[in-house]
């Protein structure tokens, strides 16, 4: 579980950050990281939380909006079931307990884009606790206390809970481009916000100011005195979307480690199919929690938030930055302070958002307008029943029964539409196979993740909209297997396959590509070769085995590559002794 | 004729007879409105066109009745043209709703309060938004935003509150019914102030959708009326399940106008003696004793109990209802609605300039109030606290009921009291509630029924019933202003 920081900079255990850069004195001084994320994600039910307006991203602005999201006097939530039963879904892929009795809380604290100046929250009770993820462990010479490569790390999840979405606010540059192109845009409040911009104008109000008491990110980018620097538009289509939040313990060590558990838990809900999980849009968002403290030490140090993190590489150098910044203040003398920090992904360095002194008091307390939800166990039974089988589930199957390298099953498990093309395809090989049909599994594994998904994602083409079909793909590698075609053929074959959509079998036959098998024709080419090449000939009766291999290669060359490379070597073999 | 005198039943009745037109009916009232308001302010809005347009679509489909041959009476819906008020707190589509708060100033809802449709579609003409104290939040509605509503029984004196711009509409003729909401005592103090009867419902009984929320565990809405049968009808248009409110009970409701006529023999009425404290004026207390005398009379078994946790209620209720308001009122910031202060810099700004200029006195206290006793480090020892206490009220009223079926107390220790006289002080402006709150923080039903008079100003008869019993409650009101002779009387 420790990851050493040493303070020569060196990379230790997940790195010393890339941009804090100072090298420490040459101290023996060890530091550790400790980390928790807070992962929120967008739950794609067909319409909000509280309210029956769609749930949908990219409408025009303030559209998807009625009394109910828009926080109207008098109006009052009603709990969409459907966000419950995801949530509890979420939780049960996550390894969580669900909790028999769930309550809302509000979480007050004024923002623009908050309409109601709460946000429904959870904050006893959510829905579900003492969950767990593995991801791999830093192996190797590292010093990692889980032992060596490939051994697995249990990251625990504290909760995770259910609540409503903010608006978006759009302010300076960003307020002035809505209706023309993209533009800034902020974290509001503590749910933090997407990026891409919707097409006309919203509500407008006083741009929120770094110095307002209401501890607030001040308008990024902003110009002083350019349009939309005197007003901010708000477009509250988000408000009241579903979204879980999934706090982790402070297991994780490293930006690497952060970045590895973000990653699976994006692999385990994409299997749950809550989700779009694109942090383009803000449907999965994350921020996380960093402090340091000497390896010696057994007291947490002083942490900072740092927000406003929107890509999986973003997770690792911001933490990576964090860590640095850390290090350098503790080495300065001085304390770290309790600090909500921005991540800047463009500048590659966070900046101070408040700290200590201003932080929100969010006044949690049981929200009145819902009744306490009771989750019983034969619902949560039912919403097991639902969940398909798992990633780590997966790969342990594929390694065990289709006796899949490691990494293939890995990389095939980490993605449901590839693990659903991996096996649609599998059990095709399965049939047509000879002679062992675990070792064509293997082949065909190969294809998957090498060959296929290059050429896919060289085409730019998703996994659903490939002109290959796993059945295509499966009859190519029968191909291989039955001898029609070897290896090197089938590569040209593939590329036709992509290009045309034509099945294997038809371009082989077409291009009369079938290798041959015939030795009287393969005879002959021999004899020819033998004849014409008395040199290494000769040098292979003198006991000079390589030499075969120039031999062969003549008469593949003659055969135009069609010639079975096995029966060529039999041949000459049999003709030279 | 001055229909204006007659209760809502009697002027369906005439409706349905053909003896007189739901304009009629209207202009009357608005005739009565515009030569009371002068003297009592009731109403922040008068409904005046949107009145006589309900009137006349409903005269249109009398008229195509008629031709059809059918029964008027019988298709015509229960409440058809009965004039009513609306609390200014309850939204109303295309209806100006402020909440009586300057914060609110000109809103405009796109949508009825659950309340407020059932209503239209049970018949009934809306003639226009009664004054209250802004946000429902004091006991005199004197806190209004606008202006204070006087007592029609002596205009110099408070009609209670907050609802009191609704009790007064009634009580003054200028609606034959109107709704309330009712946080602490809100609708039965100002029944019992002005002489009419006011219903404050099982909490879950009648859809909060549309009500601006204040205490949001506490807020009920109910009718005032000028005799208990009213209160029924009134009763069986907003009662029942709404799933658009969460905490509505999914349980039908019974038509209340049915057991109202069984009598009280054999029921088990219950006198707790913390409701009769020292605070109590001599008078109130000898018309409500007088009153508990004759529903004995009339076969009830009366006998005296205790509700050994009274004494904390206000309390109690005075960190609740903050609490719950501190969050319910976050949402007027001047973003999206209302007022907004101008010259603001930055947004914190323009939410302290516009929130300091929108909300009263009285509001702003409880706002801090409320955001105090939520505080972290505050939170356990006030608000956690005060929801145990709240749990030990609750079972006080579980045990009483266990051996009576309805309890009877006075609504206020005192009469009206001099507009003015309270402000200053706001917990003598508190204990005004001390009999009334308790009933919110348990939940439980409580009807406000008229038992006399001292010195030509009014007195209420509380009755407190089981959870959504409110038939027993109507049933022994019914009783009690059958016999006593104080049902139906409008101020002058």
């Amino acid at each position: 579980m420790t990851a050493a920081i040493n303070m020569t900079g060196e990379t230790m255990n997940g790195g010393v950050g890339v941009a804090g850069g100072t090298a420490g004195r040459d101290g023996s001084t060890q530091y550790r990281a400790d980390i928790s994320l807070e992962v929120h994600v967008e739950l794609k039910t067909r319409t909000k939380i509280f309210c029956d307006c769609p749930n949908s991203f990219g409408a025009p602005p303030n559209t998807n909006v009625c009394p109910v999201c828009l926080g109207l006097p008098g109006s009052l939530p009603v709990l969409n079931r459907a966000a419950l039963e995801y949530a509890v879904r979420a939780a049960l892929a996550l390894n969580c307990t669900i909790s028999p009795e769930t309550v809302f809380a509000r979480k007050n604290y004024f923002y623009p884009d908050l309409p109601k100046g709460y946000q429904i929250s959870q904050s006893d009770k959510p829905v579900g606790t003492n969950g767990w993820v593995e991801i791999e462990g830093e192996g190797g010479a590292n010093g990692s206390a889980n032992g060596g490569a490939g051994a697995k790390k249990r990251i625990r999840i504290r909760r995770v809970h259910l609540e409503e979405d903010a608006g978006k606010s759009f302010h300076g540059a960003a307020a002035a481009a809505i209706g023309t192109a993209t533009g800034a845009e902020d974290t509001s409040g503590d749910t933090a916000s997407a990026s891409g911009l919707p097409g006309s104008s919203g509500t407008s109000v006083p741009s929120p100011d770094a110095e307002a008491d209401t501890g607030v990110a001040p308008a990024p980018e902003a110009s002083p005195a350019g349009p939309g620097s005197d007003y901010s538009l708000l477009d509250f289509n988000r408000c009241g979307v579903p979204l879980i939040e999934i706090v982790s313990e402070i297991d994780l060590t490293s930006g690497e480690e952060a970045r590895a558990y973000l990653q699976k838990l994006r692999t385990i809900l994409s299997y749950t199919d809550v989700s779009d999980l694109k942090i383009e849009e803000g449907s999965l968002r994350c921020d996380a929690n960093v402090s340091i403290r000497p390896v010696s030490s057994a007291e947490l140090g002083v942490r900072s938030e740092v927000k406003n993190i929107g890509s999986f590489r973003g997770v690792k150098m911001a933490l990576e930055y964090e860590i640095a910044r850390q290090r350098e203040v503790l080495e300065s003398g001085k304390r770290p302070t309790l600090d909500t920090r921005r991540w800047d992904e463009k500048r590659a360095r966070t900046t101070l958002l408040r700290s200590k002194e201003e932080a929100n008091d969010y006044r949690y307390f049981p929200e009145p307008d819902l009744v306490p939800t009771y989750i019983d166990e034969a619902f949560v039974a039912e919403v097991r029943r639902g969940l398909p089988e798992l990633p780590d589930a997966k790969l342990a199957r594929l390694v065990a029964e289709d006796d899949l390298a490691p990494y293939n099953a890995d990389v095939i498990a980490s993605s449901p539409a590839l693990a659903a093309f991996y096996e649609k395809g599998a059990a095709k090989v399965a049939q047509g196979a000879t002679p062992a049909k675990v070792d064509a599994k293997r082949t065909f594994s190969n294809w998957v993740i090498g060959d296929f998904l290059s050429r896919l994602n060289a085409a730019g083409k998703s996994i659903e909209e490939s002109p290959v079909t796993p059945e295509g793909l499966a009859g190519l590698v029968n191909l291989i297997g039955q001898g029609t075609i070897s290896g090197k053929i089938a590569k040209d074959v593939f590329e036709e396959m992509f290009a045309t959509g034509k099945a294997a079998e038809a371009i082989v036959k077409e291009k009369g590509l079938a290798q041959i098998t015939d030795s009287g024709a393969i005879a002959a080419v021999v004899d020819q070769v033998i004849a014409a090449n008395p040199g290494p000939v000769a040098d292979f009766k003198a006991g000079k085995d390589r030499a075969i291999g120039f031999l062969v290669g003549q008469v593949m060359k003659l055969t135009k590559g069609q010639a079975s490379p096995e029966l060529v070597n039999k041949l000459l073999r049999e003709k030279l002794v | 004729m001055e229909l204006w005198r007659l209760p809502g039943h009697r002027l369906r009745e005439l409706l349905g007879r053909g003896e007189v037109s739901a304009l009629e009916i209207a202009q009357n009232h608005l005739e009565r409105l515009e030569a009371k308001e002068p003297q009592i302010s009731a109403f922040l809005h008068v409904n005046r066109d949107g009145a006589l347009m309900q009137a006349g679509v409903i005269d249109d489909r009398i008229r195509q009745l008629r031709q059809a041959g059918e029964d008027v009476d019988a298709a015509l819906p229960p409440l058809a043209g009965v004039p009513v008020a609306i609390k200014d707190n309850m939204c109303t589509e295309g209806v100006p709703t402020t909440a009586a708060s300057k914060i609110l100033r000109d809103y405009v809802p796109p949508y009825d309060a659950t309340v407020v449709r059932r209503l239209r579609e049970a018949g009934a003409v809306m003639m226009g938004k009664a004054n209250c104290d802004e946000f429902a939040m004091g006991s005199s509605t004197e806190n209004s935003g606008y202006f204070p509503t006087k007592n029609p029984w002596d205009p110099t004196r408070v009609p209670g509150g907050s609802s009191g711009g609704s009790a007064a509409a009634v009580a003054a003729g200028e609606a034959a019914a109107s709704l309330g909401s009712d946080t602490g005592g809100s609708i039965r103090l100002p029944a019992s102030l002005c002489g009419v009867v006011g219903v404050k419902p099982t909490y879950g009984r009648v859809s909060r959708y549309g009500l601006i929320a204040f205490g949001s565990s506490l807020d009920q809405i109910g009718p005032f009326t000028r005799d208990v049968e009213d209160a029924a009808l009134m009763m069986n248009a907003i009662s029942g399940h709404d799933p658009m409110d969460s905490t509505s009970a999914d349980v039908p409701a019974p038509d209340f106008t049915e057991a109202l006529s069984a009598g009280v023999s054999g029921l088990r009425i219950g006198v707790p003696r913390e409701y009769f404290g020292p605070g109590t004026e001599p008078g109130v207390d000898k018309a409500v004793r007088d009153a508990i005398a004759l529903l004995e009379r009339l076969g009830a078994r009366v006998g005296e109990c205790s509700l050994p946790h009274t004494s904390y209620a206000l309390d109690v209720y005075y960190i609740i209802a903050p609490a719950e308001a501190s969050a319910n009122l976050a949402r007027y910031d001047g973003v999206r609605y209302g007022p907004r202060a101008a010259g603001a810099v930055t947004v914190g700004e323009m939410y302290a300039r516009t929130r300091a200029a929108g909300f009263g006195p009285e509001v702003r206290r409880r706002i801090i109030i409320g955001t105090y006793v939520l505080s972290a480090g505050y939170y356990d020892a006030f608000y956690l606290k005060a929801q145990k206490v709240r749990t030990l009220v609750k079972r006080d009223f579980d045990k009483v009921f266990e051996e009576f079926d309805l309890l009877a107390t006075p609504v206020s220790p005192t009469v009206a009291f001099p507009l003015g006289s309270k402000v200053a002080d706001p917990l003598s402006m508190y204990l005004s509630d001390v009999c009334t709150i308790p009933i919110n923080l348990a939940g439980v039903p409580a009807v406000s029924v008229p038992c006399g008079m001292v010195d030509g100003l009014p007195v209420g008869l509380q009755l407190i019933g089981r959870s959504l019993d409110e038939a027993t409650l109507l049933r022994a009101a019914y009783t009690y202003e059958q016999y006593s002779g104080n049902g139906g009387q409008v101020a002058e």
